[in-house]
C-alpha cells in the first residue's frame, strides 16, 4: 500500500517537500535549485532589511553566518558521514588565527608608518621598543608569521593550514578505522592540547587574552569591519562566501562522492565490503569539513574583530554540534538554519537573562537528542502528515 | 633526583584521583557503550556535597537561593560543619543518586546511540554547572582538611605530604572495594557478564536494566569520591569537573573498557606522566600538552587501548 503522506505531497511543493521513505536515506532532501533560491533571498535581503544600518545586529548576524559556514563542514562530516568530531574547532582556530596575525600585523605596521610584516604585534615584541630604536631586535616568531602580512596569503593559509592539520590527522585515525566514540574522544584529545598550548605560549599566540586591535579586512578597494559606515560590506562578504560554500556543499552531497558517505554514516562494513576505501572518503570529507571550519574562522574574525583562545574551548566545538542537530543532521540547509537560529537565541536569551543561557543550551541539547533527532527540519519535513488528521485534506509542506 | 621523587608521588596522588574518576566512565562505557560526558560533574558534585557539609555557610546560603528560586523566602540559620570522613561517603551518595536519577531517566532512552548520548549528557553537564552556580554562588569554595592529616612526612630528605598520603590510600580501598565487588560478589558476575555479551546475558535471565542503572550510579559515586578529594586539595568551584573530564576520557581510550586493570595502568601512566614531565620542564601546561600528544600517538598502535587486553571486536 502507498503511504498516504507521501501520496498527498506533490514532488514540486515546495523546497521542503517530504521524501518518499525510501528516499529518506539519499543525500539530498530537498530541491536543489529552489532549495538555492530561497536560501539566498532569505539570508542576503533579510537582514539588511531588517536591521538597515544598525551595525550592532548587522554584524551580529555576519557571524551568525560564519558559524553557519562552520556548522557546514559539522554537518558534512557529523550529519552525512556519521563521524563526531568534537576538535573542529581547533580548525575554527586556525583559520580564525590565520587571518588575526595577518590583520594584527597591518594593524601595528599601519601605527608605526612601516610595511607589514616588519613590525611585530604587541604580544611578540615584549622589550616594546619601536622598531627604530637602536636596541631593537625583531623577534624570531616574527620571520614565521610576517608572510601573512599579506591578506591574500593569510586567506590562503587560513583554508590550507586546517585542511593539511585535518588530511594528516585523518590519516592517522581513519587507517586504523578509529571511529564513534573513540573518534569523538581522540578529537577532544587533540582540541585540549592544542588549547593548552595556545594558552600557554603567550609569546607566539598572545595567550588567555588572544589578539585585539586588528585593522580592518580590506579586499577588492572595499572595507569591511563592523562600524556602521561598512557593516553591510562585511555583511555581503560573509554572505557571498557561505552562499558558495553552500552550493559547493549542496553539489557533492549530491554526487555519487556524496552518496558513499551517507552510506558510510549508514552501515560502513557494508561499503567497505562493496569495495570502497573507505578511508580515503572519510580523510577526504574530514579535511573539506577542517577547511570550511577555517574559511568560517577567517570571516569570524573578520566580523569579530578580536581573537582568542576560546575559538579552542571544548565547550564551542560541542556547541556547533547543537547548532547542526538543531538545524537537522543531514541537511544542509538544515545546518545553515540550526546556525542562524541557535546563536540568534543565545544573543537573544543571553541579553535578556544572563543566567539562564546555559541551562537553556542544556535543555536543548537534551530535548532535541531525545524529542527530534532530525532537528527542525525534521520536524518541518514530517508536520504536513502529522497534522493531517487535523486538517483533513492535503496540504503543501511548508 | 629527590624533586623526581616527589613529583612521582605527587603524580601518584594525582593518578588515584583519575582512576577513580575513570574508573566509573571505564565501566559504565564496558557495560552500556555509552560516554556520560557529564561525568565531569559528578566529580564537581562530590566537591559540592562536601561543602554543603562541610562549610556552616554553604547551607544557609543553598536554602535561602532555592527558596529564592521558588519564590519563597526560606532561612535556615545554622549549617552544618562536619569534616572530611564525613564528606567522602556523603559525596558518594549524592553523586550516585544523582547518576542513578540522570540512568533512569535519560541515559536509557538513548542506548544503542552514543554519539546521541554524548551530546546529551553535555547538555546534562550545562545544567548541573549552572545549578550549582545558582544555588551556591559563583565564587571558589576553600575547604581545609581534617588537623591530622596536614603537614608532611621526612623521610630523609624527602617531603611527602600527609594528605596526598591520604589521598592514595582511599583510592586504594575504594579499588578493592570495587574489586570484591566486581569478582567476588553475584551481582559482579551480572556485570560482567553484561560487559562482555549483552543479548546472551540477558536472555539467560540477568536483569540488564538492573546491572545497567546500578554500574552507572556505582560509577558516578566513585568520582564524587574523587572530587570531594579533589576539592580539599584544590579549590571548588563549578567548572571544576571540565578540567578533569577529558584526562579521565585519556585513561579510558589508553586502558580500554570493561576492565580494571586497563583503567589502573592508564591512569597510573597519566598522572605520573604529567606530573614528572611537568617537573622535568618546568612548565605544566608544556607538560600536559607533551602527555596529550603521546596519548594520541600511542592510540596508533592499539586503537582499543593501549592496555587493554586483546580481544576480538565485533561489529
Amino acid at each position: 500500500m502507498i503511504d498516504e503522506s507521501t501520496k498527498s505531497v506533490p514532488a514540486s511543493a515546495g523546497p521542503l517537500r517530504a521524501a518518499p521513505a525510501e528516499k529518506r536515506a539519499s543525500a539530498s532532501r530537498f530541491s536543489f535549485g529552489r532549495g538555492v533560491v530561497w536560501l539566498s533571498l532569505f539570508l542576503l535581503l533579510l537582514p539588511p532589511l531588517v536591521f538597515g544600518d544598525d551595525a550592532f545586529r548587522l554584524s551580529l548576524f555576519a557571524k551568525y553566518l560564519a558559524l553557519a559556514i562552520l556548522a557546514l563542514g559539522v554537518d558534512l562530516i557529523w550529519g552525512y558521514t556519521g563521524l563526531l568530531s568534537l576538535g573542529q574547532g581547533l580548525f575554527f582556530a586556525l583559520g580564525a588565527y590565520s587571518l588575526a596575525y595577518c590583520l594584527e600585523m597591518q594593524e601595528v605596521a599601519n601605527r608605526a608608518h612601516a610595511v607589514p610584516g616588519t613590525v611585530p604585534p604587541g604580544f611578540m615584541n615584549y622589550t616594546n621598543l619601536p622598531i627604530t630604536h637602536p636596541d631593537y631586535r625583531p623577534p624570531a616568531a616574527l620571520a614565521w608569521i610576517a608572510p601573512l602580512a599579506n591578506t591574500w596569503v593569510a586567506l590562503t593559509v587560513a583554508v590550507l593550514a586546517p585542511l593539511v592539520v585535518a588530511t594528516l590527522f585523518g590519516l592517522v585515525t581513519f587507517r586504523l578505522r578509529i571511529r564513534g566514540v573513540y573518534f569523538a574522544l581522540i578529537t577532544q584529545v587533540l582540541l585540549l592540547a592544542v588549547f593548552t598550548l595556545v594558552d600557554n605560549q603567550q609569546p607566539y599566540t598572545g595567550g588567555r587574552v588572544g589578539i585585539k586591535d586588528l585593522a580592518d579586512l580590506q579586499l577588492f578597494g572595499f572595507t569591511f569591519n563592523s562600524d556602521a559606515s561598512h557593516c553591510r560590506e562585511l555583511y555581503w562578504l560573509v554572505a557571498s562566501v557561505l552562499v558558495i560554500c553552500f552550493l559547493g556543499c549542496a553539489w557533492l552531497v549530491r554526487t555519487k562522492f556524496g552518496q558513499v558517505l551517507t552510506a558510510i554514516r549508514d552501515n560502513e562494513n557494508r561499503v567497505l565490503a562493496l569495495g570502497y576505501n573507505t578511508t580515503l572518503y572519510k580523510i577526504f570529507i574530514f579535511a573539506l569539513a577542517g577547511a570550511l571550519a577555517g574559511i568560517a574562522g577567517a570571516m569570524y574574525v573578520a566580523a569579530n574583530q578580536l581573537c582568542g583562545p576560546g575559538y579552542l574551548d571544548i565547550a564551542f566545538s560541542i556547541e556547533m554540534v547543537v547548532f547542526v542537530a538543531v538545524g537537522g543532521r543531514g541537511t544542509l540547509f538544515g545546518a545553515l538554519l540550526g546556525a542562524i537560529l541557535v546563536n540568534f537565541g543565545k544573543t537573544r536569551i543571553s541579553e535578556a537573562y544572563p543566567d539562564a543561557w546555559p541551562i537553556v543550551m542544556g535543555l536543548l541539547f537534551i530535548g532535541i537528542v531525545l524529542f527530534l533527532p532530525e532537528g527542525v527540519i525534521g520536524l518541518l519535513r514530517t508536520l504536513p502528515a502529522r497534522l493531517k488528521p487535523f486538517l483533513g485534506r492535503s496540504r503543501r509542506a511548508i | 633526583m629527590d624533586i623526581y621523587v616527589e613529583a612521582l608521588f605527587n603524580g601518584l596522588s594525582f593518578s588515584s584521583i583519575l582512576i577513580l574518576t575513570a574508573l566509573g566512565l571505564a565501566i559504565t562505557f564496558g557495560v552500556m557503550r555509552v560516554i556520560n560526558m557529564a561525568h565531569g560533574e559528578m566529580l564537581m558534585l562530590g566537591a559540592y556535597a562536601a561543602v554543603a557539609i562541610e562549610d556552616p555557610q554553604a547551607l544557609p546560603v543553598l536554602v535561602r537561593n532555592v527558596g529564592r528560586l521558588l519564590g519563597q523566602n526560606w532561612h535556615l540559620s545554622q549549617g552544618l560543619h562536619l569534616n572530611l570522613y564525613w564528606a567522602i561517603p556523603v559525596a558518594f551518595l549524592v553523586a550516585a543518586v544523582v547518576g542513578y536519577l540522570l540512568e533512569a531517566c535519560l541515559i536509557r532512552f538513548l542506548y544503542g546511540r552514543p554519539l546521541d548520548t554524548l551530546l546529551a549528557t553535555w547538555g546534562v553537564a550545562l545544567i548541573l554547572q549552572q545549578s550549582v552556580k545558582l544555588l551556591f554562588g559563583p565564587d571558589l569554595k576553600p575547604l581545609s582538611i581534617p588537623a591530622a592529616l596536614e603537614g608532611s612526612w621526612e623521610v630523609g630528605d624527602l617531603t611527602f605530604p600527609v594528605y596526598r598520603l591520604f589521598i592514595i590510600l582511599t583510592s586504594v580501598v575504594c579499588l578493592l572495594l570495587v574489586y570484591v565487588w566486581f569478582f567476588h560478589t553475584p551481582f559482579g558476575l551480572q556485570v560482567r557478564a553484561v560487559t562482555q555479551n549483552r543479548p546472551m546475558a540477558a536472555a539467560l535471565g540477568i536483569s540488564t536494566r538492573r546491572v545497567d542503572s546500578l554500574t552507572f550510579a556505582l560509577g558516578t559515586g566513585l568520582a564524587g569520591v574523587a572530587g570531594c578529594i579533589l576539592g580539599h586539595l584544590y579549590n571548588v568551584k563549578s567548572d571544576m569537573g571540565t578540567d578533569y573530564i577529558v584526562d579521565a576520557f585519556m585513561v579510558v581510550i589508553l586502558g580500554g573498557v570493561g576492565q580494571m586493570s586497563g583503567t589502573i595502568s592508564g591512569g597510573a601512566f597519566i598522572g605520573t606522566g604529567n606530573s614528572v614531565i611537568a617537573k622535568v620542564l618546568g612548565n605544566e601546561p608544556m607538560a600536559k600538552v607533551l602527555v596529550l600528544v603521546v596519548v594520541i600517538a600511542l592510540i596508533q598502535f592499539r586503537p582499543q587501548g593501549i592496555f587493554a587486553p586483546r580481544e576480538r571486536v565485533y561489529d
